[in-house]
């Protein structure tokens, strides 16, 4: 007897159909799996029979084979149990159809018979409903994640003998309900608020700025001076996740496994902050089963990586390929799979390795070739991509507790989407660029054109603050925000010297 | 490349020697009647009675006298650029000379002729100060070598640093240094040494393969001390290095100047002790001017400010004030604030401090 099921593994963030036949014949019992199965698959054997057998079904004493084509690609994951049980089932009882290949099955088996839920559901359904499938049975608990995909019926069961009664036509489950994505209606819950920041104002301006324009930001501060703090804040500020991006997004996340029940899909910016031990693989992908990593999840968020210059040299140097094209692409020898990854990049450090260079209160011991040493980490090409270096300084007690009122994040979100909305309809006509940062040398000189005297106003600001020739683009482009943010439709000269207080460590105050 | 007389090539060769320290070089050449008697050969006699001198060291400085050694090493330093001036030459300056312990050498890098310029003047101040301080000091700099002062300095941050950016443009800078020229401390500081060596004049009393030590650093103060017709100290803590200069200069009988500080500023100490003791206070360039005798050229004009920029200076006035307390001061937003500041440091008004804190620099 032989049936066929189809069922869906994934590679990088796409599924590809896995055709897994099952094969029952006479000969000494046992139970083979052939096809390029990892280790998870294999084991799947024990799993399939314990299930199947306490599921009150007869498992054949035979010779059971089981094949998953294509055969030269590895399949990795526990997606595969529920096909092969249902498989085995099929071939040795009845009641099923002929065919039961219009349908995916996708599904980790428990012992109990009972169905586990896997990562990666929401990714696989969109590859195989892609290809033109149309009925799914996926685990209970991966619902939600996959009631966003329109055009698709799928079935969540709870257990082996559900997903074998909805085939036989016995007991049909009820398909699960669809929802929309609708941006407004979102509850967004940002732990935290940019009204909690007291004074700081330069700080929170840049930080606006940076967000309008989707440019990168460091922060240069003594230790408690709040940097962590306001780097938490950005989420809280950036425009919605349209529902494009909350899907990727979402892909992303689920690859990862990091998704849990409830959340069905991610509405919130992701916030990332790697330690400073992180590995490459860690931060930018890869390991054997090649998986997205910590730059890829903090796709459409923030990336922050606090205390900057002691990451490893190497590890920064990596981000430079992906800060500027949005992809990471991770190379194995068995694989080779793109992952995106277009984030903000929100830095900090203090100025010096004692911390204390410039406080007024406390004495910094380092010498000057400590300090340099400090800030040379951060490699000059990796700066030229940090649009906005800013100060912030030590808190004052007094701040801490005064109940002066601050702007909380939805006003500063109101402006941000204003700004955001000019510049997508500056550069409609422009693929790949959707704001100011992204802006190449082409675009400044089409976008940009600045005044004489602003020109002007450029050239003494570089000779007199002895700024590094490569900030010329950066400064452009950030007074472009700018001038955005109060909708002028030139760069006027007080953007250009806004844009110019923004270059802290190409002036070489700290 | 000038031509060394035998005797200069004698005290070459001698302070090329590494098996001496100082003082005996400096007894050996005492005891000969003319040094180019060296290439006859030393004794232990030379070297005194109670001097102990190894029958090895002797041995290996007569091998290089007698064989010839002077010329190897002239031929290093040559194609380095490197110019020596002895204790003995034409050239040597009379006012190293008048000092109790002089240098027996000088190697040079650059203009020699900045040595014999009718004004120097020297600049010194400590690594780590208050920006407004650097400014001030750069101020000073550009201000006097524009006037033909050839000004006298180290090469480490801080100060020193900013007194050779003031200067370099006028080509009127000295720098001496602690170390031998294959060893330039601070290393990271090589680049500015190679461009005084173009525009300006690079001195040290120690052979360019003399490695740096903490030692070196009061004696170079004393040369710093005697070149220059004074001294202006700019910042000096308790327990600077630079305040050794400041007592050279005083022990030569030259005028110390000193910025005064406020109580309590840490990189202000050691000046406002100077200034109790014998310097004087210094706070404007005129001072200086007066006196080396010259009269300035009519200082030029800042540019004008606009209303809005004067409005914001007066604010910022004598004290160092933060960002926030401005913005609460002037009433204005933080947007509207942030030009105004960057133009008025782009003027030349004030500086920006580590530490979101602005201060007037006029």
């Amino acid at each position: 007897m032989l049936a066929k099921v189809v069922g869906y593994a994934l590679n990088g963030l796409d599924g590809f159909r896995v055709d897994v036949e099952v094969d029952v014949h006479n000969g000494l019992p046992g139970f083979d799996v052939v096809g390029l199965p990892d280790l998870a698959v294999k084991e799947s054997r024990e799993r399939v029979r314990s299930a199947v057998k306490n599921s009150g079904r007869n498992f054949p004493a035979t010779k059971i084979t089981v094949n998953l084509a294509p055969a030269e690609i590895k399949k990795e994951g526990a997606y595969l149990d529920l096909p092969i049980a249902v498989g085995i089932i099929k071939t040795s009882s009845v009641g099923f159809p002929e065919d039961i290949t219009d349908y995916v099955l996708l599904g980790e088996l428990s012992l109990d018979g009972s169905l586990r839920s896997v990562p990666g559901i929401l990714p696989l359904l969109i590859s195989a409903s892609k290809e033109g499938y149309k009925n799914f049975i996926i685990p209970f608990d991966n619902a939600k994640e996959a009631s966003y995909i329109e055009n698709i019926t799928v079935y969540a069961a709870k257990n082996l003998n559900q997903v074998v009664d909805h085939l036989k036509k016995i007991r049909l489950m009820d398909p699960v309900e669809k929802r929309s994505y609708d941006v407004d209606k979102q509850e967004c819950l940002y732990p935290v608020d940019l009204a909690l920041v007291k004074g700081q104002a330069t700080a929170k301006r840049a930080l606006e700025i940076a967000v309008s324009g989707g440019h990168n930001i460091i922060f240069v501060g003594p230790p408690g001076s709040g940097k962590t703090m306001l780097a938490k804040c950005i989420p809280s500020i950036m425009p919605d996740m349209d529902f494009e991006e909350a899907l990727e997004t979402t892909k992303i996340h689920s690859v990862a496994g990091r998704l849990n029940a409830n959340d069905g899909i991610i509405r919130m910016r992701p916030f990332m902050t790697p330690h400073h031990t992180a590995t490459n693989v860690a931060l930018v992908g890869g390991s054997s089963s090649v998986k997205p990593g910590l730059i890829s999840l903090a796709h459409n968020g923030v990336l922050f990586l606090d205390e900057m210059p002691e990451y490893p040299r190497s590890t920064l140097e990596a981000l430079r390929q992906p800060l500027e094209d949005g992809v990471i692409t991770v190379s194995r020898a068995r694989a080779n799979v793109s992952f995106p990854a277009n984030f903000m990049l929100c830095g900090s450090m203090n100025p010096c390795p004692c911390g204390n260079f410039g406080s007024k209160k406390q004495v910094c011991k380092c010498t000057q070739a400590q300090i340099l040493k400090y800030k040379s980490k951060i490699s000059g090409p990796l700066l030229d991509r940090i649009d906005l270096q800013v100060e912030v300084d030590s808190v004052e007690y007094s701040d801490l507790v005064s109940d002066r009122k601050e702007e909380s994040s939805a006003a500063v979100k109101a402006r941000v989407n204003r700004t955001r909305a000019v510049q997508r309809e500056r550069f409609k006509n422009e693929p790949n660029v959707n704001t100011n940062s992204d802006m190449g040398e082409k675009q400044i000189k089409k976008y940009c054109k600045l005044s004489e005297e602003c020109e002007q106003i450029l050239h003494s600001a570089f000779e007199s603050m002895s700024l590094s020739a490569r900030a010329r683009s950066r400064i452009i482009k950030v007074a472009r925000t700018i001038a955005d943010m109060e909708l002028y439709e030139e760069i006027q000269p007080s953007h250009i010297l806004e844009a110019v207080g923004y270059r802290l460590l190409d002036k070489g105050i700290l | 490349m000038r031509k060394y007389s035998d005797d200069e090539r004698a005290v070459i060769v001698l302070d090329s020697f590494v098996g001496l320290t100082k003082e005996q070089k400096l007894r050996v050449l005492q005891s000969v009647s003319r040094p180019a008697d060296l290439f006859g050969g030393v004794s232990e006699e030379l070297f005194g009675k109670n001097k102990k001198i190894n029958d090895s060291t002797i041995k290996a400085l007569n091998a290089l006298l007698l064989s010839g050694g002077d010329r190897q090493i002239l031929s290093e330093l040559e194609k380095d650029g490197t110019e020596v001036l002895t204790c003995i030459s034409d050239g040597f300056p009379d006012k190293l000379l008048e000092i109790s312990s002089p240098p027996m050498i000088l190697y040079c890098k650059g203009n020699i002729g900045l040595l014999k310029e009718k004004y120097c003047f020297s600049i010194v101040g400590s690594r780590k100060t208050l920006p407004e301080v650097l400014a001030r000091t750069r101020e000073f700099s550009e201000r006097l070598s524009k006037e033909g002062v050839v000004l006298v300095t180290g090469l480490a941050e801080g100060v020193d640093a900013e007194v050779i950016k003031g200067s370099i443009g006028n080509s009127s800078i000295i720098s001496v240094l602690p170390c031998g020229f294959k060893h330039v401390y601070p290393e990271y500081h090589f680049r500015m040494f190679e461009e005084i060596c173009k525009k300006g004049l690079v001195v040290s009393e120690y052979n360019p393969d003399v490695i740096c030590k903490p030692y070196f650093f009061p004696e170079r103060n004393r040369i710093i001390a005697a070149i220059g017709d004074g001294v202006l100290v700019t910042s000096a803590g308790k327990k600077s290095g630079t305040s050794y200069t400041a007592d050279f200069a005083n022990e030569y009988g030259k005028t110390v100047f000193a910025f005064p500080y406020n109580i309590g500023v840490p990189s202000g100490e050691g000046c406002n002790a100077m200034i109790k003791e014998y310097a004087l206070l210094c706070d404007d360039v005129n001072d200086i001017f007066f006196h080396l005798g010259i009269t300035p050229a009519k200082k030029t004009q800042k540019q004008a400010l606009t209303d809005k920029e004067a409005m914001v200076f007066s604010i910022i006035g004598e004290r160092e004030i933060h960002m926030d307390e401005l913005i609460e001061k002037t009433g204005m937003k933080i947007f509207e604030l942030t030009p105004v500041l960057t133009m008025l440091e782009i003027k030349k008004y004030i500086v920006k401090n580590p530490g979101n804190t602005f201060s007037s620099v006029s």
